[in-house]
């Protein structure tokens, strides 16, 4: 048998697979370095004089969207558990702020400590109910833990019922682009780190098959519970910002059912189960979506639609997982895989 | 005669309320391969996984080397001596062989306890030492059962459980795997195997026991099986 991989011809003459493999060994052995240049790179805009505007919005809600996308990421794509509830852990990050800053008059950061208490409380009496279950169980289950939790707070007097929260004397907006940067680097970095220590593997096992992952002798509860209160965490501080960066906060803006589904197309289109996917997916899509607000106001949503459908039918592996798998392929043949028995001929011409 | 290791003594087990074994009574000694035959869903990888705590025991006893172990927690198991190597393949494709052979081996508390074993096994498993940065996702079918084997001596188990390990193999790769098996039964590791290739794993095997609906129906050498003419004409398609 005869394999020739060598099917489109442009795309690698320019950037034959080897080539690709190599630049993904370069990246994954300085990922470290990676991460500070785009911090360097992120904070460079206010030095040259970026300091408020659109662009400074929309810069902001970038870094915020990339932090939602990687928390989802560390349960949907990292530990296989796709949950259509993460903004909910945004919504009471975004209250607890909302109230301790308005109703308690503490201050921004002390308050955002608060906000981090509430939500880890609430992601651990959660998750040990919903962590049990598995797939599309574990999908509607989450699902239905954001719309109750948005009908509380739309119930309760202390977070201003249906009309919510006015945030006056908020912090400039210049705070909020350093903060949603500098909660994009840790998260980017801690998440990095734990994909190469034995947490990380773990929960890609279970990923891969929790039955399989329970036979080689983990507790998967823990593992499954810690990475649930991780991705709670840095979406409960996103959340707890957002709220005075946005000087408004309402039972439809904290658990915004639209931006769960955005932050889920993100991951998907930037790569899931990576570090770099999820940012590269939150960077790419919402330059795309506030494109289309502000040139075809309206359709965003359809939008969002069409983009969804169209990666999960086409490029279900996201950019990131695309390319991995492109730069993968010749492994498979080379390296005498399945499709490379002893006793048949395989042609690895590149 | 050898000292049992592995005893069920009136063994009911199953899932929630369906019990899918019947009085199950099985001994296996030390140092031996022990094989398990029957039809298909006859409860063969149930009596498994209720020895390994992945079904519901609701009676009986199951002791390994006198320590009662009846509905521990597979972590228990494993920390106790024992491993299991699921049916089909149970390799994690994204991972590399290394990266697979330290999940085996995550459950010690030392990381560096965990790669020193590995390089002793890549030691006894020289093709997997060559392989090591590979994604197992691209292994062959016989290299990845190489690699479940390889993984679950992590632990440098007295008793090893191997769930259908003939399964979706080649004949040549089963002839492999099953040299492998009287390989690590040689260095000393108890073996109590399910297979579906009957004739395969009885003639490996120094004990045998033929399961049908969730019963023991017969047990004897291997050879005695092979050559019973009941068991021959029910279960080996002879």
């Amino acid at each position: 048998m005869s394999t020739d991989p060598d099917t489109s011809g442009l795309l690698r003459s320019i950037l034959p697979p080897k080539r690709l493999d190599r630049l993904f060994d370069l990246c994954g052995a300085h990922g470290w370095k990676l991460i500070g240049a785009g911090a360097v790179v992120g904070a460079l805009p206010p030095v040259f004089g970026l300091r408020e505007g659109y662009m400074m919005t929309v810069l902001s809600e970038m870094f915020l969207f990339a932090i939602l996308a990687l928390s989802w990421d560390i349960v949907g794509g990292q530990t296989g558990y796709p949950s259509f509830g993460n903004m909910a852990f945004f919504g009471i990050g975004g209250y607890a702020t909302a109230i301790l800053v308005k109703d308690a008059a503490v201050s921004f950061p002390i308050a955002m400590v608060g906000a981090v208490v509430a939500v880890l409380v609430f992601a651990a009496i959660n998750g040990l109910i919903v962590l049990r279950l598995r797939g599309h169980y574990f999908a509607i289950a989450t699902l239905g833990i954001l719309l109750a939790i948005q009908q509380v707070t739309r119930n309760l007097d202390i977070t201003g019922g249906a009309s919510g929260k006015i945030l006056f004397d908020v912090p400039p907006g210049i705070v909020f682009y350093y903060f949603f940067l500098a909660v994009l680097v840790v998260e980017m970095a801690v998440v990095y780190y734990l994909t190469q220590t034995r947490f990380g593997f773990i929960l890609n096992a279970i990923r891969d098959d929790e039955g399989k992952a329970t036979a080689m002798g983990f507790n998967t509860t823990y593992y499954k519970t810690a990475a649930w209160m991780l991705a709670a965490l840095f979406t409960g501080l996103a959340g707890g910002a957002y709220g005075l960066f946005n000087t408004f906060l309402d039972p439809q803006t904290a658990y915004n059912g639209a931006w769960n589904v955005e932050l889920i197309a993100m991951a998907l289109m930037g790569g899931t189960g990576t570090v770099a996917g999820p940012v590269i997916g939150a960077f790419g899509l919402h330059t795309i979506i506030e494109y289309v607000e502000s040139s075809f106001v309206g359709w965003q949503l359809v939008l969002l639609g069409v983009a969804i459908i169209v990666t999960v039918i086409r490029f279900p592996k996201g950019v990131v997982g695309t390319l991995r798998a492109y730069a993968n392929e010749m492994d498979y043949y080379e390296r005498g895989g399945m499709a490379a028995t002893d006793d048949e001929e395989v042609t690895t011409d590149e | 005669m050898a000292e049992p290791i592995l005893e069920m003594e009136h063994v009911v087990a199953g899932y929630g309320n369906t019990t899918v074994l019947h009085d199950v009574n099985i001994e296996i000694e030390d140092g031996q391969i022990a094989c398990l035959i029957g039809p298909n869903g006859s409860g063969k990888s149930t009596l498994m996984k209720s020895i390994y705590g992945f079904a519901d025991v609701m009676d009986g006893t199951i002791t390994l080397r006198d320590r009662e172990i009846t509905g521990r927690s597979p972590q228990e198991n494993l920390a106790n001596g024992m491993s299991y190597v699921l049916q089909d393949a149970s390799v994690f494709p994204g991972m590399s062989v290394h990266e697979n052979m330290l999940m085996g081996g995550y459950v010690f508390e030392d990381d560096d306890r965990a790669l020193a074993r590995a390089e002793e096994l890549y030691d006894e498993f020289p093709i997997l030492g060559d392989i090591r940065d590979q994604q197992a996702g691209t292994l062959s079918g016989g290299q990845r059962r190489l690699l479940e084997l390889a993984r679950a001596l992590m632990v440098d188990p007295e008793v090893m459980l191997l769930d259908e390990p003939s399964i979706g193999l080649e004949p040549k790769f089963i002839d492999d795997v099953f040299e492998r098996i009287e390989q690590l039964n040689e260095l000393g590791t108890t073996i109590l195997l399910v297979e579906q290739n009957a004739q395969k794993g009885l003639s490996v095997a120094d004990r045998g026991f033929v399961l049908a609906s969730g019963e023991i129906k017969y047990t004897g050498s291997g050879e005695e099986l092979l050559n019973d003419e009941e068991v021959g004409r029910l279960y080996l398609g002879g």
